[in-house]
């Protein structure tokens, strides 16, 4: 075979050459390639070059000395553990978890009073959580979603709230998830397959798509976790590649309109944390799109690290929500070395403007727990609490709707009870 | 007696045999530990080791013996490695591979640590994506079939990923070959 089939200075056949060294290339491919290689004084050269770097990669490190692990993950594995583990993780958050329960215990006692059934030992956080999760297992509709005009909701989003409620039931560890509430994902999911058209999107096109589209993905996605079911994989990997077909010219997302739109934070926050997941999950090749929305997200900055709904210094409902939704996308994200800069300035930013009594707001509420906790600034640990303290208080405790939140934040008039319940959960 | 192949460790494991599932751990401890170094999370590989296990553990029912068990162990490995990650900052995670924490040693092997420093060092400049598959198809014996399974991608995509992080390997080390 001739040596002339090049592309400029390369030729085609180099990129077999470490298949080939490691034994990796099919009968024929190798027999093709040890066919060239004598005609090739290029593809000679270069392989002699990659044996011998693949020799020095194959130094070993230096033996530190080993431990047997076997008795320290036995005893993790049968050693009893705290459900909130999973939802604060991190050594720094463990801490403020546990100040913040001895700081609520005196003032939720009173409120609460003792709740039967309940561990007596169990956290107000924790019984909070149990009681909404056990709230929205209830409520589900027997094909698995959650119907939005029965909780308030409207109905465009009911694939967006179905997503929602699921991911505030997989917020819990696989080990850690009840049978009923396992079921209650695998029926939510089933159900969000049924939701999905032919180009990856989830329910009708509307104002509610790019919501339901990103909580959607991220649902399945997080949902192949705990359970890899193909179905679930391959609609994620179809709703990430519309999520990426819908993004804009200038690198945003926004409600279904025109391709020239400006984009808007709080839409291409969800997109982004949905395009990020299935990143980490290696599917599909998604950083392009990431790229170009994490650098959309950093033109949304203004000179004191506030970001913009649709331009620097939008701030129609306040910035906090869009500075911490901006924040928790750039520390999911693993290139953020070249924005860092603009991480630390968000992060400051965040820590001298939330105070967390701010009045109730589910969604300003996630998005700064989850930043603040992702960031795992111990200094931010009463911001939390105070937010906490917020939801704890908007939890009803008796009647058929026991367990939820109510509806009144303002979000609440798209999303109804499901959304209050399942992004308080999330934010606890 | 011949060893009890992963498979056979996996089954006694599911029934409740605690020194079955100890011994799958002594059994793979080494390579899982070694292949979170090369990713870059020195100080904390044990703990990583440590989790996967766990998770190895508690996932024990949903292992479905069509497949080599590396393949199953390293898939857990994966998404532990992601959800490290996730938890760390991007710029904590620049600084702890940044740090070198090999052993003292003296003169006379200094060269030989020098020499595996730079490997360590080259494949920490690698986008993750691409160290990710070098380093289970060098270090941990997968084939790229396994890695396939393991990271949810075509095989030949791995194909393609070990020749570009080989080839950025090489620019680093070009002067030297």
């Amino acid at each position: 075979m001739k040596n002339s089939e090049t592309r400029g200075r390369r030729c085609r056949f180099e990129e077999d050459i470490p298949a080939y060294l490691q034994g990796e290339l099919p009968a024929e491919a190798r027999n093709a390639f040890e066919a060239h290689l004598p005609a090739c004084p290029s593809c000679a050269k270069e392989t002699g070059k990659y044996r011998v770097l693949m020799q020095r990669l194959a130094a070993p490190l230096p033996e530190a000395p080993e431990r047997d692990l076997a008795p320290a993950v036995l005893a993790r594995i049968h050693a009893p553990r705290p459900v909130l583990h999973a939802v604060f993780g991190g050594v720094a958050w463990r801490a403020a978890a546990a100040l913040l329960a001895l700081l609520l215990a005196g003032f939720l006692i009173a409120r609460l009073g003792a709740r039967p059934g309940r561990q007596a030992a169990a956290t107000p956080q924790r019984q909070f959580v149990v009681a909404a999760l056990d709230w929205l297992a209830a409520s589900q509709e027997p094909d698995g979603h959650w119907d939005a005009a029965k909780w308030g909701a409207q109905p465009n989003y009911t694939p967006g709230i179905t997503a929602l409620a699921v991911l505030a039931f997989l917020r819990q560890e696989a080990e850690v998830l009840p049978a009923a509430h396992a079921e209650a994902v695998r029926r939510g999911l089933d159900y969000l397959l049924g939701q999905q058209n032919a180009q990856g999107r989830f329910g009708k096109l509307c104002s509610g798509t790019p919501y339901n589209q990103g909580l959607a993905t991220l649902a399945l996605l997080k949902g192949a976790r705990l359970r890899a079911d193909p179905r679930w994989t391959q609609a994620a990997d179809r709703g990430a590649a519309y999520i990426a077909s819908t993004q804009l010219e200038s690198g945003g997302w926004d409600y279904p309109r025109s391709a020239q739109d400006a984009g808007n934070t709080s839409v291409t926050a969800w997109q982004l944390q949905a395009l990020l997941e299935a990143e980490a999950g290696a599917r599909g090749n998604v950083r392009p799109a990431i790229d170009r929305g994490m650098a959309w997200l950093g033109r949304m900055m203004d000179d004191e690290g506030r970001i913009g709904y649709s331009r620097p210094g939008d701030f129609p409902n306040g910035h906090l929500t869009l500075t911490a939704a901006a924040a928790l996308c750039l520390l999911r994200d693993p290139g953020t070395d070249a924005r860092a800069a603009t991480l630390g300035r968000i992060l400051r930013r965040l820590s001298r403007d939330a105070r967390g009594d701010d009045g109730l707001d589910y969604y300003r509420a996630y998005f700064l727990a989850e930043a603040l906790r992702a960031a795992g600034d111990g200094s931010s640990g009463p911001v939390v609490a105070r937010l906490q303290e917020t939801l704890l208080a908007c939890q009803a405790q008796t009647g058929s709707a026991a367990g939820s939140c109510e509806a009144r934040d303002p979000w609440s008039s798209a999303g109804g009870r499901v959304y209050a319940t399942a992004m308080a959960v999330l934010a606890m | 007696m011949d060893e009890p192949s992963d498979i056979e460790l996996m089954k006694r494991a599911r029934a409740g045999d605690q020194e079955a599932f100890a011994a799958l751990i002594r059994r793979h401890q080494a390579p899982l530990l070694n292949f979170f170094r090369r990713l870059g999370a020195y100080r904390e590989a044990e703990d990583l080791a440590q989790e996967v296990f766990v998770r190895l553990y508690r996932w024990r029912e949903r292992y479905v013996e069509r497949a080599k068990f590396t393949t199953f162990l390293y898939t857990l490995a994966r998404h532990a490695w992601a959800d490290h990650g996730r938890r760390a900052a991007r710029r904590e995670r620049i600084a702890e591979r940044a740090k070198t924490e090999l052993p003292d040693v003296d003169d006379g092997a200094w060269p030989r640590v020098a020499a595996r420093l730079d490997a360590q060092q080259a494949l920490a400049r690698l986008p993750e994506k691409l160290r990710v598959v070098l380093v289970m198809s060098l270090y941990q014996g997968l084939r790229y079939e396994e890695i396939a399974e393991a990271l949810g991608i075509p095989q030949g995509t791995v194909k393609s990923r070990v020749f570009l992080a080989l080839r950025r390997l090489r620019e680093m080390f070009d002067e030297e070959l």
